[in-house]
Formats: structure tokens, sequence, C-alpha cells
């Protein structure tokens, strides 16, 4: 082993990029301001018990541990800042009837996995706690396009979803089945066929091929015109179709969905997206509605927001302006 | 817009079971890859381009992103996990069974830690796991049979076509774990932002 060796997904930021990518930290933090967003800052250690609990439940193989010397309890490095942001709502400013928060700060992450080819990202993001309206969840996505307008990304394409359409369809009973989850979100019908019962399968099957333009929402409604609350999401979905579009007529966006999006099944409960741009095959920004996380905390609240890797951001944009 | 597609695709069996699948999505290929030495084959479809590459890649060009698409065992995407891929359709091509294979059938009722031969690390440990037994993998990449015969694991778990490799060295399959066809996967941002030429390409088979 050499020296100067770094080990695998972590890398430096050289000078002048250096300089470049604070700038475009500093505008997307200057945005947020001007949005209202109060700029939080939280340690990069905690407890486990903090870090691993609601959000934060399916990263604790995504999550350095080790024991505190001083109190003996598990301490982790933070691969998310969105638990702490939970915790200080619920808590430290639990007061306040709404609470609009944003950050930006390093984490680490064990692994590189299929959202980061990093393992040192430095998240950026905003998140809304105390509304449980789509009003809420309109002004984090146009907040969200804001921001990849500000990082001057060439072409956004956000991808939406509702996970409480899936959660009609699938029985309680399977909520907890990792595999089933996968599954569903790989459209991996073999396994979902294996996974569940004659009904569940049947709407599993339909979920996983409702994806494409703003179409597929009209299908979805006829497919499952008996749930009235599947109606309600896909009404949600249409408003904030409407409303993006709406909003941002000047730039070029373009909207699809999926409904068999289904990241973060265990905690997010309703509207979620992700953000994509041409020749990147992965999505750079996500977010979505995490009610009731906060209750490990002291107090359950309605909440939703998104997050992005700054780093990522900085290198699309580098490359796009190479070209 | 960008409106190109990359198909990610191995030679050999995968290969000439997929070119009348392509034939009806309008996709000739303009060069024949067993004999070529191009490792990136133009179409007629001039936004359309076929990648060469080894069957246990396929997933991984896809997973990246460089390619938009690609034609895969379904144990080949198993074994990588499918992370950042969508499995769009089975195409019911390539069809053979994944199976573990011995001796005799008595050796899976021991008690001990079985050694398993096998390339498909995952689907071992998965398959043995929820049978309740303990097993020790030996990663082979082929000759997957000589392994028992030389006492170098209990068992073998295999992709198992006709069988003929297996009963020519002695040995008989013993359990069935699951059936294997090629399918159709996508990289997940592909999807998204080429659901219109997808669907319009592929939309037969989806």
């Amino acid at each position: 082993m050499k020296a100067w060796n770094l080990p695998q997904g972590f890398s430096d930021t050289l000078p002048p990029d250096a300089w470049e990518q604070e700038s475009m930290r500093r505008n997307v933090l200057d945005e947020f301001k001007k949005q209202n967003y109060a700029l939080v800052s939280a340690p990069m250690i905690e407890f486990a018990t903090s870090l691993l609990s609601g959000s934060g439940a399916d990263l604790s193989l995504q999550t350095y541990k080790f024991t505190d010397s001083q109190s003996l309890q598990q301490m982790v490095l933070r691969s998310d800042i969105t638990p702490q942001m939970a915790r200080i709502d619920a808590n430290r400013l639990a007061g306040n009837k709404i609470n609009k928060l944003c950050y930006c700060g390093n984490i680490i992450h064990t692994t590189i996995n299929d959202f980061n080819s990093k393992r040192d990202p430095l998240q950026i993001g905003a998140e809304y706690f105390g509304n449980p309206t789509i009003d809420a969840d309109l002004e984090i996505v146009n907040l969200a396009i804001s921001t990849l307008k500000i990082t001057k990304i060439k072409t956004i394409h956000l991808d939406l979803g509702h996970i409480a359409i899936a959660k009609e369809l699938i029985p309680s009973a399977l909520h907890k089945s990792t595999k089933l989850m996968d599954a569903i979100h790989n459209k991996d019908s073999r396994l979902i066929e294996k996974l569940t019962d004659k009904k569940t399968n049947v709407n599993l099957q339909q979920l996983i091929k409702l994806y494409g333009d703003v179409n597929i929402l009209s299908d979805a409604k006829k497919i499952f015109k008996n749930n009235e609350n599947i109606q309600n999401y896909l009404q949600q979905l249409e408003t904030v179709y409407n409303k993006t579009m709406q909003n941002n007529k000047d730039h070029n966006i373009s909207i699809s969905f999926d409904l068999s999006e289904i990241m973060g099944f265990s905690y997010k409960t309703g509207l979620l997206f992700a953000a994509f741009t041409d020749n990147y095959g992965k999505e750079i920004l996500r977010g979505g509605r995490y009610d009731n996380i906060g209750a490990v905390f002291g107090s359950s609240r309605p909440a939703t927001g998104f997050s992005a890797d700054l780093k990522t951001l900085f290198n699309i944009q580098v490359k796009n302006n190479g070209k | 817009m960008d409106h190109s597609l990359i198909i990610a695709i191995s030679k050999g069996r995968i290969f000439q079971e997929t070119l009348p699948i392509l034939e009806r999505a309008n996709i000739q290929p303009t060069e024949d890859p067993e004999k070529s030495r191009l490792l990136i084959i133009p179409t007629n479809q001039k936004n359309i381009k076929l990648l060469i590459v080894r069957a246990t890649d396929v997933p991984t060009y896809v997973q990246h992103g460089a390619a938009d698409l690609g034609i895969a065992g379904y144990d080949v995407v198993q074994e990588h996990g499918g992370l950042g891929i969508y499995q769009l359709t089975d195409l019911q091509i390539a069809k053979c069974r994944l199976m573990v294979a011995g001796f005799d059938k008595s050796i899976l009722k021991s008690k001990d830690k079985l050694k398993i031969a096998t390339k498909y690390v995952n689907q071992t440990l998965e398959y043995f796991q929820s049978k309740n037994q303990l097993v020790e993998i030996i990663k082979l990449y082929g000759s997957m049979e000589l392994a028992p015969l030389i006492g170098l694991a209990d068992l073998i778990v295999d992709v198992v076509d006709t069988g003929k490799t297996l009963s020519a060295n002695g040995l008989k399959p013993l359990e069935h774990i699951c059936d294997i066809s090629s399918s159709l996967i996508v990289n997940r941002a592909s999807l998204k932002l080429k659901h219109k030429i997808i669907k319009q390409t592929f939309g037969a088979l989806l």
C-alpha cells in the first residue's frame, strides 16, 4: 500500500474545482435562504439509537458503527443527514408549528451503492416539517428544481411516484419483506409471482408496468377504479404534474411517472420523486414525503424533503460545460 | 432529448436466440459478432447500437448506464443483485434450470456444513439459507463438475440445460433451485429519460 493511496469511493477536490464547487454550495444555500429555509448544522457522529431509527433504519449496512469510550453506547458516523433534521424538528424545535430546515454537510458510506458512486458525498438538502398537504410537496418539488437550475444542469428530468399506492396493494403481512420490495422495485415479475398470493400478484404485475408519460395516470385510474384511496393519490400526482409544468414553462423540464418506485418503503408515506439528467445513468437528486418518523424523537410530524450530493451535481456540470 | 439506444448483449446462444426478437422490433445488426472483431455493432437503425460484452458483464454495463438496455440470463441478473436495473420483460429464450447436483441425494440430509462449488455465490447462499443448511462456498468460474469428482466440494450449483455434462461425469441433478431464461433489462435512468423510444421500439414485447 502506497502512502498516497485513497480508499475506493473517496476523492479529493483539487484547484480550481474546489472553489467552483464551493460557490455552487453557496449559491444553493442562498436560494434556500431566499425561500425561508433555516440552516441547521448537526454533528458528524451521533448515537446509533438516533441515526438508525425511522428513515435511518434502512441505512444500517451503509453506516460505520463504533463504541463511545465515554458512554459505552454504540455511536455511528452519519450516512444521511435527514434523520438528524427529523430529530431536530421533533425535539429541539418542537414548539414550532412549521419548521423549514436546510443543510449541507459531509456524510460517509461504508460501500459504494446504487445511488452513490462515492463513499464521501457532500449532502445538500431541505426538509419541510409540519404541513401534511400537497402544497408542501409542491414547494419541495419546486425547490428541488430550483436547486438543479442553480447548479446549471442542462436537462432536468423528474420522475414522480406515490408510495401509498403500493401500500394499498401489498398486504400488511408482507410490508416487511425486503425481498418483495426489491422485486417490485426491480420490476422482477417472476419473483413477485413467487412471493405473493394470486390477487396481490395480479395487482403488482399491473403496478410494475405503470411507467411512462402522464398518460399512465389515466391507465392507472381505470385499473384501480374501485380503490378510492388510490384515485386520490393519482389525483395528487396529476396536481403536482400540472403545477410543475406550469411553474417551469421557461425551462426545459420533462416529467415521467413510475408507480412501482418504492425506495424507502418502510418509512416513506406519500409522493416521492427523483431527478435525472441526460447521459448520466443514475439519479442525481431524490425526495419525498416521510410523515411520522419524528415519533421516536418525541413528536409525530408530517414531513417532506429532498437531498442530493453536491459533488455529483458539480461533476455533471463540469462535464456538461466541458463538452 | 437523446434518442440513442445502446443494447448490451453476449455472443453465443443468447445472441442467436435474441436475433429473431430484435428482428420483430425491426433491429438488424449490420455485422455478425461471431465473425466480426467489432465490439460496437451498428444496426439498420441509426440510433441503435449493440455492445458485445461477456454475459456476466451485461448487468454491470446496464447498471452504470454504459448501455441503456441489455439481454441477460435471470441467473446472471440475480447474481449481480439487480441494483439500478429494471427487468422489463422475460423474453422466454435461452431457457435452462439452476440446480444442485452431486453424486447422491443422501448428502443433502447431512447435518455437517456442506462444501458447494459454484459461480453463483449469492443464489447458492440464499437457497441453502432458506433450507436451514449451513454451507461453505468454493467459487469457481467453470468446469464445476470436476469439484465433487476430486473431492474439492460435496455438491455443485450450476445451470443445467440437457444434463449431459453431469451424467458424463457421474453426477445427478438433485434439487431444482429455479427456472432460468433471459430478460430484457434496462438502466433505471434510461427508462425515465427514454421511455418513449423504448416503448416505441420494444412496445410489442412489453
